[in-house]
């Protein structure tokens, strides 16, 4: 099978591309938990229970 | 006898009957076996005991077959051992289980049964693991059942010890062994009482001592071999009647009878499944209600399949059958059928009229199998001429092997209620399920089962939860599809996903929605308002974001949700629940205080209060869906993968993977995601950007690019398109824009973290109010800004840059340390890459099917990407280059050869050229240009020499030299792979490995690997790692002809680039180590500042960073550079920043100071080891 034609697709013809609906959001997951956000920046930071969630999460809860 | 009734899943039961028998557990984690070594080290850890008063010895192995040796090797010493695996770990046992088998020892091996890596990788169960052992002399014990995982397991160690056997104990991956329900367990006394004390003491008699020395593993010739080998027959006769005896006598204990074969249905049966595993509980429920209706079905459940009795199972198939369909949960291509239907077919050979026997395939990397699909099994036995090798729950439209599915039709008791609750990795929506089903079990007489299905993404997946309840037995052992009660926890599946496709007419569906009802209106897609009005939904919605805010539990909204839950579905009494539920947050978040618990409590009662019922409108009813997009994907992206991200693969037939039966899938799908992860992403501000390109640099899913405009290109752009002059003397008159692509965003917020502008030129704001403006633009600069590749581009990390990056938006999570790493490397050589992926996270984010993170440029090419195994990349990626270097060779021969031959001088000037430039990445792409471009019209009379010239044409390909990177974690790095690498490396070949060095297993949960460092809490390390970190890269440094880099990013970016451009165009081996900070690190300033955390660990001394190239030894000089300074930071402050160390502290606070003191030493000692290799003299001889 000669792939080289029909697989490249460069993100084009893409229905998504103009959506503003999110599909997928991660609002609710731990590590967006935020306590707070740095200053200047205004990247969050998560209370320490969030962080030991989001480990908790990987370690034990997602099953990979 | 005491019996113990817990909740708990098929690994907990497993592990649960392990530990009693088990003096030594040497394992190796696999998914989904790992939780049966975890369970068992966490018991081990706690100080339980087994029957014989010890606790059990637990031991990671750097691999399965390391484990195998060790259990293998623990059994000649006389120690009753056990470990526990699946899939590949299993086949890496093979050798040693004939070992064991061969020398009658008694080991038992639990197996959580899951598919082999074949055309892909899946971690999901079937029986091709276990399939793959039965030739090997152990026994095979087969569960269906959580229950029966509690029944059976003991019966496998006490028959090993009796029958002096080894026994493979297995039940389904996922289905059995992750399916929580409510069981009954012996105490471990009775286990001891069972145990025949006699055979053990007669097993360590056998063991080797030197008190009593003799040999066993000679070597033995034709003469003695064969004989030697037939010797052991009695065992695995007598072996089938110690079997069958314990299962009697455990009956008298559980009242629970077992047989070798258990038949179940008409005794007057015409029509019979053989069967093992999980499906043997569906096929129940289905014989129940065909039963009821007059028909004549019947069932036999294969609990010993190794060895096989002939005489039980003739015994327990009525003599009415007609007709015989036996399941097998495999595939072995090629052969006359698969592996149960063929010992079926020869058990019935000397049975004079025997009936009709089919074989059929189901259930393959755990596809559902449900009653309609065993319906059809039955169907088909009744027909004049069944179909046999048949299949069962997919559609083939090819070799046409599939039976149709048999609809409508609704087994499950009257009184059972089914639940599917659709939630987000980490937002506590499992976790408050596997509550729920616990609280529901402990209060009432109701049964329960739990089954948790997630997609692959390690952090930020989908999760749906099943859940059931009844007062019946719950044997539906496939995903609920008849619910009473949805409930959707992230408002954003909407967009995506057909949340109402198992909701029965009139159940209930929950919504957590911020929307009121205008707004549900609105937002709704038609076909989800349509689908509510035809099932006439009772919809409720509840705003639980801001419930939770309010109260100040941030976004953990599963409190308010399980409110809402249990107030509707309405399984315990009020009162009861909401004690409970009180009761379990008292527990969990205790010791966090008080104003935490109120919180929490308060969250419950608003759940309860807070649901508001959604009236549907009447015009629902009749929606039509809504616009469909006039965009025309390509087929691929439109017909599989779409389906795919929908959680609709399961419908697709086989013929959508013609033309690709080997596996093969499309490069860059995930530019099709668009997944609008983020809730905030970051806002550019021109006028402060310095153009260092360092947000680019760092940033795990590419979604923020540099781009260079040139007039015209600008002259197009949206009005919003914001631009400003560009810097550097090789940009000269073009317009420079950061431009970030606000739907692939996570928001980690690594890019405005380390963004070093005054003031900052990358500020995160809101996605909402991005959207409007970035959206198009972004669609712009990737449509319209072409890449200037005759651009003079420097060699520095910040003109890396500008290249299109040629791996986007995995699935890798937000703040990945890995991703950026090998981002940076597809911008310098992509092109001509070719990547050999070790098994683990970094496989996952890039290929989990249908997205493919690695992608192409313009001109259609991109890194070619597979992933072999686990144990095998450094070997597999080492093939990929002597086939490469092979053609190679060939057609620098076949150059030679028509260099002699009668062609013009230009040609062979051509051809001299690519000769002398092979070795080069650029040069040899231009050389091979330049021939192309001379061959392409060129004609000769010379028969011989078209010939030739033809061939190269045919390789054209391999004209331009392939930069060939071995890539993978410490897992792979550091343990199961070390062996294979080790033997790449010392080859003396040119290929690169990159290792993304997490210091820990990763993707399968957190394990600890030997480049975990001392006093990291990883498991199977739980009170912290003793032993040091292993120093790859100076074992690597001592063949001497290695170039060896260990590098950071964001802590030292130009040796980073320096290091893999010199690593890459040095003609040896190479290996790079990037330190790569996870989630699994429990950073406690958050992933938005993971980047940050790499260049603290190195100005804490925690991580260096340093460069051996044998290149400086031919010149003379010491070839080891130390690129890192004197640390300037506290080491103690670093570590304690990270959960994985000061948990520590928290749960062991006196042996932690002793290691937190031994790692800093390590640490430093290193530093100190690396100074002194910096400064020593060149060695001159």
């Amino acid at each position: 099978m000669n792939v080289k034609d029909e697989y490249n697709f460069h993100g084009k013809e893409n229905k998504r591309l103009g959506k503003i609906e999110p599909t997928n959001k991660e609002g609710t997951a731990a590590w967006q938990n935020f306590e707070g956000f740095y200053k200047v920046d205004m990247v969050g930071k998560p209370c320490e229970e969030a962080v030991i969630d989001a480990k908790e999460w990987v370690d034990n809860g997602s099953k990979l | 006898m005491a019996k113990l009734s817990m909740t708990m899943d098929g690994n907990t039961a497993a592990a649960y009957v392990a530990y009693a028998f088990t003096e030594v557990a040497a394992i190796y984690p696999i998914t989904p076996s790992s939780g049966m070594a975890e369970s068992t080290d966490e018991w081990a850890a706690g100080g339980r005991k087994n029957i014989f008063g010890q606790t059990v010895n637990v031991v990671e192995m750097q691999s399965e077959a390391g484990a195998s040796g060790a259990f293998h090797g623990s059994l000649q010493a006389g120690a009753l051992s056990t470990t526990f695996t699946a899939s590949q770990g299993l086949l890496l046992m093979i050798p040693n289980i004939y070992k064991i088998a061969g020398e009658l020892l008694p080991g038992v091996i639990h197996v959580s049964a899951r598919a082999i890596a074949t055309h892909a990788l899946s971690i999901f169960g079937d029986h091709q693991d276990v399939m793959a052992v039965r030739q090997t002399g152990c026994a095979m014990l087969a569960s269906g059942s959580v229950q029966e995982v509690a029944d059976l397991a003991p019966i496998a160690h006490l028959s090993a010890v009796k029958g002096r056997l080894p026994f493979v104990h297995f039940f389904d991956g996922f289905r059995t062994s992750h399916e929580v329900q409510k069981i009954d367990l012996m105490e471990y006394k009775d286990y001891a009482e069972l145990l025949d004390m006699d055979a053990v003491k007669a097993f360590k008699e056998r063991a080797l001592s030197p008190n009593n020395p003799f040999f066993r593993g000679t070597a033995q010739n034709s003469d003695i071999y064969f004989q030697g080998r037939e010797a052991s027959n009695q065992f695995y006769y007598d072996l089938i009647y110690t079997v069958e005896e314990y299962m009697n006598s455990m009956a008298k204990i559980t009242g629970r009878q077992y047989h070798l074969f258990d038949y179940y249905g008409a005794e007057d049966s015409e029509y019979v499944i053989i069967a093992m595993g999980s499906v043997t509980e569906t096929i129940e429920q289905t014989i129940d209600y065909y039963n009821n209706r007059g028909e004549k079905y019947g069932l036999i459940k294969v609990r010993l399949y190794r060895p096989f009795s002939v005489s039980h199972l003739l015994e327990a198939i009525p003599s009415t059958v007609k007709a015989i369909a036996v399941l097998d949960r495999t595939k072995e291509p090629g052969a006359v059928g698969e592996p149960l239907y063929v010992d079926v077919c020869s058990a019935y050979k000397d049975v004079a009229n025997p009936p009709l026997i089919v074989g059929g395939r189901y259930g393959l990397a755990s596809k559902d199998t449900t009653p309609g699909q065993i319906a059809a099994v039955y169907e088909n036995l009744k027909q004049s001429q069944p179909k046999n090798s048949f299949t069962i729950g997919i559609i083939d439209d090819v070799t046409k092997t599939s039976l149709k599915t048999i609809e409508g039709i609704d087994v499950e008791p009257e009184d059972l209620k089914a639940c599917q609750i659709w939630g987000l990795g980490s937002d506590g929506t499992v976790g408050a399920n596997k509550q729920a089903i616990k609280i529901i079990g402990d209060n009432s007489d109701m049964k329960v089962q739990a089954y948790f299905d997630y997609d692959s993404k390690k952090s930020g997946g989908v999760t749906v939860s099943h859940l059931r309840f009844s007062n019946h037995p719950i044997r539906s052992t496939y995903l609920v599809n008849n619910a009473d009660y949805v409930a959707c926890h992230n408002p954003s599946y909407v967009n995506k996903y057909d949340l109402l496709e198992s909701l029965k007419t009139g159940g209930i569906f929950v919504l957590n929605t911020q929307w009121n009802e205008e707004e549900l209106n609105k937002q709704l897609p038609s076909k989800m308002k349509r689908k509510l009005a035809k099932k006439k939904a009772r919809f409720y919605t509840v705003n639980a974001i801001k419930i939770a805010e309010e109260i100040g539990l941030g976004n953990r909204i599963n409190m308010v949700m399980q409110g809402a839950f249990f107030k509707l579905t309405n399984l315990l009494p009020e009162d009861v629940y909401i004690k409970e539920l009180k009761d379990v947050i008292v527990k969990m978040y205790g010791n966090k205080g008080e104003k935490v618990v109120k919180m929490n409590h308060e969250a419950v009662d608003q759940g309860i209060n807070a649901i508001r019922e959604i009236e549907i409108p009447a015009d629902w009813i009749d929606l039509k869906d809504d616009d469909e997009d006039k965009v025309k994907e390509p087929e691929f992206i439109r017909k599989v993968m779409r389906p795919m991200s929908e959680m609709k693969g399961g419908e697709l037939p086989v013929s959508a993977f013609s033309g690709r039966e080997d596996g093969s899938f499309p490069s860059g799908t995930t530019a099709y995601e668009k997944r609008g992860i983020a809730v905030n992403v970051p806002e550019w501000i021109v006028e402060r950007c310095i153009q260092c390109n360092q947000c680019s640099l760092v940033c795990p899913h590419a979604v923020i690019r540099p781009f260079l405009l040139n007039d015209d290109e600008l002259s197009q752009a949206p009005e919003t398109f914001v631009t400003k002059k560009a810097t550097g003397k090789a940009f000269e008159g073009l317009h420079y824009k950061i431009q970030i692509s606000p739907m692939d965003c996570t928001g980690c917020g690594n890019c405005a973290d380390i963004c070093p502008a005054k003031g900052k030129a990358l500020i995160m704001k809101p996605i909402e109010s991005q959207l409007p403006n970035e959206i198009p633009n972004w669609e712009f600069a990737i449509d319209k800004v072409r890449f200037k590749k005759d651009l003079a581009y420097g060699q520095s990390f910040k003109d890396s840059q500008f290249m299109p990056p040629l791996i986007e938006f995995s699935g890798a999570c937000a703040g990945c340390g890995e991703t950026p790493y090998i981002k940076l490397v597809t911008q310098l050589f992509g092109e001509r890459m070719m990547i050999a992926n070790a098994t683990g996270c970094s496989s996952i984010w890039a290929s989990s099917a249908p997205s493919t993170a690695y992608t192409v440029n313009e001109e259609c090419k991109g890194p070619s990407w597979a992933n072999s195994l686990f144990e095998d990349n450094a070997e597999y990626g080492f093939g990929m280059y002597l086939g490469v270097k092979q053609i190679r060779n060939k057609l620098e021969e076949t150059m030679r050869k028509l260099n002699g031959m009668n062609i013009e001088d230009k040609l062979k000037e051509a051809f001299h050229d690519w000769i002398h430039y092979k070795e080069d990445g650029k040069l040899s792409s231009k050389a091979g240009e330049k021939l192309l471009n001379l061959l392409e019209d060129f004609t000769s009379t010379d028969v011989e020499i078209m010939n030739l010239v033809d061939d190269i044409k045919d390789n054209k390909d391999y004209l331009s030299k392939r930069s060939i990177w071995l890539v993978g974690g410490d897992g792979w790095a550091y343990d199961i792979g070390y062996g294979g690498l080790d033997h790449v490396l010392a080859s003396g070949e040119d290929v690169n490995v990159l290792v993304f060095d997490t210091e820990v297993y990763s993707n399968t949960g957190g394990q600890a690997s030997k480049s975990t460092p001392t006093a990291a809490i990883a498991k199977f390390a739980a009170s912290g790692k003793k032993q040091g970190k292993k120093d790859l890269g100076r074992m690597m440094m001592t063949y001497g002809n290695v170039y060896v880099a260990q590098v950071g990013i964001h802590a030292d970016n130009t040796q980073l680039i320096r290091a893999l451009r010199e690593a890459e165009s040095y003609k040896g081996p190479s290996l790079i180590i990037c330190y790569s900070p996870c989630i699994n690190h429990g950073i406690k300033e958050g992933m938005g500042r993971s980047m940050a955390n790499i260049k603290k660990a190195v100005q804490a001394g925690y991580w260096h960073l340093y460069r051996y190239n044998p290149m400086l030894r031919k010149e003379g000089k010491n070839p080891f550079i130390l690129d890192s300074k004197e640390p300037t930071e506290s080491f103690r402050e670093y570590i304690m920043q990270q959960v994985r160390y000061s948990s520590l502290a928290k749960a062991y606070p006196e042996a932690a100071e002793e290691l937190f003191a031994r790692a800093e030493r390590q640490a430093k000692e290193r530093y100190s080891v690396y100074k002194q290799m910096a400064e020593v003299e060149p060695i001159e001889l």
